[in-house]
């Protein structure tokens, strides 16, 4: 089976070298990523390997996994260190973590369907592998205002990303939609770094903001989202590094008026954790307990009940800042 | 591990991969854990810092120390006292 030669881009300062059988699956991840500087090649690399096959082969491993979560056909799953997503009948990854390589298998709909390869398959592989390089991608939503950032550790559907779009709208630049990494300095401080993702948001977001209908004609679909380069609307948006400061837990509820209160730091801690579990062993999450620990300590910590008011929001969040 | 987070402790059991977060008494009755003391002496260490009726403190010690156990976080060494 020829592989295709060769794509590398530079993720969080990793040299990740990618193959694929079709060179489409490599123009995917490209367009999926916003990339860092390019970096010369190093002795260690994250290698993705990327192999389009006629139809559905069960990996020969299936029957060791173990099942983490579930939805459907799509199954987050463990064989020992190494993470791995299932999409029955049709695509299978796997982060072989002791060779830092991401394998991904599937038939032809991965060079046909970029949301396909790189939500559900890629990008859930990239964080565990990332993590092993002592990078905390986080999953959440993470905004700065003048160096101070506030984070939205939130699952899927929480509303963080049109929460971001209300935020870019009042001035606040954006470190990442999904996966801001965390850092810690050498004075024991921390920092928020950048994840080069473009943003998704769901379609029926974009009503919230009348401006922003001109995005519906030029965002790429991705799945049910829409898939876009903030910049494009609000000029230079994006923040390079952000001391974080503020965490706000965010949920949508179905009122007008959005509800700001003082949430246990544990509750904040709990919602780090659960976006961190897959792909990590106890021991790893071990590893990292301390740093997360520590992160939360330096925060002070909200839970936001997101209301419909999406103009007072940037200066409702700021006021958090300013008390900081 | 156990860290201490404000007021509060979060545990986490490396081995099942269990979290847990305890309230301020649960992560004192954690840090009297030292495999020496028994139960009678951690139910008085704690009554010596908070007003409690003795009885309702026994009572839920022994609750929360039935926890640590079922969750594999804590072994008897001559079985509960």
């Amino acid at each position: 089976m020829q592989l295709t030669v060769l794509a590398m881009w530079s993720i969080c300062g990793i040299p990740v070298v990618a193959t694929a059988t079709d060179a489409r699956c490599l123009a995917f991840l490209d367009n999926a990523l916003r990339r860092d500087s390019p970096q010369v090649a190093a002795s260690v690399v994250l290698r993705v390997d990327i192999r389009i096959r006629p139809g559905w082969v069960p990996p020969t491993w299936l029957c060791q996994i173990s099942r983490l979560w579930s939805r459907d056909r799509y199954h987050l799953c463990r064989i020992g260190d190494d993470a791995i997503v299932l999409y029955d009948g049709v695509a299978w990854g796997r982060l072989f973590a002791a060779e830092r390589r991401i394998e991904i298998v599937g038939d032809r709909r991965l060079a046909e369907d970029e949301f396909l390869l790189t939500q559900p398959l890629f990008m859930p592989l990239l964080s565990p592998a990332l993590r092993s390089w002592g990078i905390l991608p986080l999953h959440a939503c993470a905004v700065d205002w003048d160096g101070q950032a506030i984070v939205f550790p939130a699952t899927s559907g929480s509303g963080k990303s049109t929460l971001a779009l209300a935020l870019l709208r009042g001035g606040f630049k954006l470190l990442s939609d999904d996966m801001p990494i965390l850092q810690r300095q050498g004075d024991g401080g921390f920092r928020l770094l950048p994840f080069p993702e473009r943003s998704r948001v769901l379609p029926n977001s974009l009503d919230f903001f009348p401006e922003l209908a001109e995005v519906r004609d030029w965002a790429e679909p991705s799945g049910t989202k829409l898939l876009f380069d903030p910049s494009g609307i609000f000029g230079d948006c994006y923040a390079k590094e952000s001391k974080p400061v503020v965490i706000v837990l965010p949920k949508i509820a179905h009122a007008q008026e959005s509800i700001l209160r003082p949430v246990a730091p544990s509750a904040a801690l709990t919602a780090i954790m659960g976006g961190m579990s897959f792909g990590s062993t106890g021991d790893s999450m071990g590893s990292h307990l301390p740093t997360l620990v520590d992160f939360v300590a330096s925060c002070r910590t909200y839970a936001l009940d997101t209301g419909t008011d999406f103009d007072r929001l940037p200066a409702l969040l700021r006021q958090l800042l300013e008390a900081a | 591990m156990a860290r201490r987070l404000g007021e509060e402790m979060v545990l986490l059991n490396t081995e099942t991969e269990a979290y847990f977060t305890l309230n301020d008494v649960g992560a004192r009755v954690w840090e009297l854990i030292d495999g020496q003391r028994t139960i009678a002496l951690i139910v008085a260490g704690l009554l010596a810092e908070y007003e409690v009726p003795e009885s309702e403190l026994r009572t839920d010690v022994d609750e929360l120390l039935g926890q640590f156990s079922e969750e594999q976080l804590i072994t008897w060494a001559d079985g509960p006292a």
